[in-house]
Parts: structure tokens; sequence; C-alpha cells
């Protein structure tokens, strides 16, 4: 991607390999099942319902990424990077988000 | 212009491209080609031959069109709104709007 990635970008518009790096961290020990229950709608209801995270749970064991398969599912949204990254810094999970904004000072 | 006046027909193999695009991968939550299916009133098994389909979005499209006498193009956008794909009438809205213009002036 030549465009740099800002708060506004559009998730749907992240490139594969930052998808990529993004599901290494968030893979491990279900730290993506914290992101996805985090997730609102404009009208500030979760998103993602119990059943829905056992779907993702069941495409784990099929072998796919649940972050990445998270990212396309929120993705058809106009969710953004900038929504992603508040939802990372609420559960410190600080090095995922230093893979959007390399430059992010971490407090 | 009053979109829901505009049959699908006036959508060219770009747009139709795209719409693909958005709508053929599968996914776990979010609404993809079988939800925009059922939506247009296919039934299961419809919606379960298209999936052998290598482009199934065209198909339903192409079907959707020939069966229905309400097939409009402000038909399919309000169905996207429905299902909750903003982000399809987001970045294809352009390009429908000047399909549209195309075939108002075609018309004339």
């Amino acid at each position: 991607m030549n465009n740099p990635v800002t708060s506004a970008t559009y998730i749907r518009s992240l490139s594969y390999s930052l998808r990529r790096r993004l599901s290494d961290f968030l893979d491990p020990q279900g730290r993506w099942r914290d992101v996805i229950m985090s997730i609102r709608n404009p009208g500030g209801e979760p998103r993602y319902s119990q059943h829905h995270v056992r779907r993702f749970e069941g495409l784990l064991a099929q072998g796919c990424s649940p972050t990445v398969e998270l990212l396309n599912d929120w993705g058809t949204t106009n969710s953004t990077v900038g929504e992603l990254v508040d939802i990372l810094r609420q559960h410190k999970l600080l090095a995922a988000a230093s893979v959007l904004f390399p430059g992010m000072i971490c407090k | 212009v009053d979109f829901d006046s505009i049959p699908l027909a006036a959508l060219n193999v770009t747009v139709r491209k795209k719409l693909g695009l958005y709508l053929n991968p599968k996914n776990a939550v979010a609404a993809d080609w079988m939800a925009v299916a059922e939506s247009m009133d296919f039934t299961y098994l419809e919606i379960k031959n298209y999936a052998a389909s290598k482009n199934p979005t065209t198909m339903v499209l192409d079907d959707w069109q020939a069966r229905s006498s309400g097939a409009t193009v402000g038909r399919l956008l309000s169905i996207l709104k429905k299902v909750e794909r903003n982000d399809i009438v987001e970045d294809l809205q352009p390009l429908i709007d000047d399909n549209v213009r195309r075939y108002c002036v075609n018309q004339k």
C-alpha cells in the first residue's frame, strides 16, 4: 500500500501483510476475543454476540485466523483504523497497535 | 432521477464485477451474496445451488433481473443498505450514478 495508514483509513483498505501481522499479535491466547467483544455498532450495542464469537472459534478450528476473519467481517462496515486502535489501547494490546502506527508513543 | 424506475439492466459489467468483488467472499457474520439473494426472494435451494458457481453474485443479479419486475437499481441499493453493506454503497455509488446517467441519455 502506498497510502500511509491513518486513523481515518477504513479497515477494509488494510493490506494483506498488515492483516497478517495483526493476526500474529491477536490470534495467540485468544486476544482477538477481547477485541471482538469491544466492537460496537453505531447505536452503541455490541456488534457480535456470544453465538457470533463461536462462529469465529469454528473458523479457528478449520485453520483460519480469527483475527483475519474478524477484520474481513467488521471491515464490511465503514469501520476505521482509529476505532480498532482505540479498542487495542483499551485492552493494552499496544504491540498490535504499533503494527498500524509504528511511531505510536506507548504510555 | 428516481432510481426505483431504473431497471437493473442499466448496470454495466464493471459494476457487476465490482459487486461480486465485495459480495462473493463469505463472511462469518456480515452480509454476503447469500443475504442479498435472500432479500431478492430467492429460496434456500436456489441459494444452495448458486453456491456452486464461481461468481454467484453476477448469477444472482442476472436471474433477479430476468424474473422480477421489481429488479431496479433503487431496490438493489435499498437491499444493500438493509443488510448493512454501506461499504459497497459508499464505494460504488459514483460508478452506479454514472451508469444510470448513461442509461437515461440512451433512453432519450
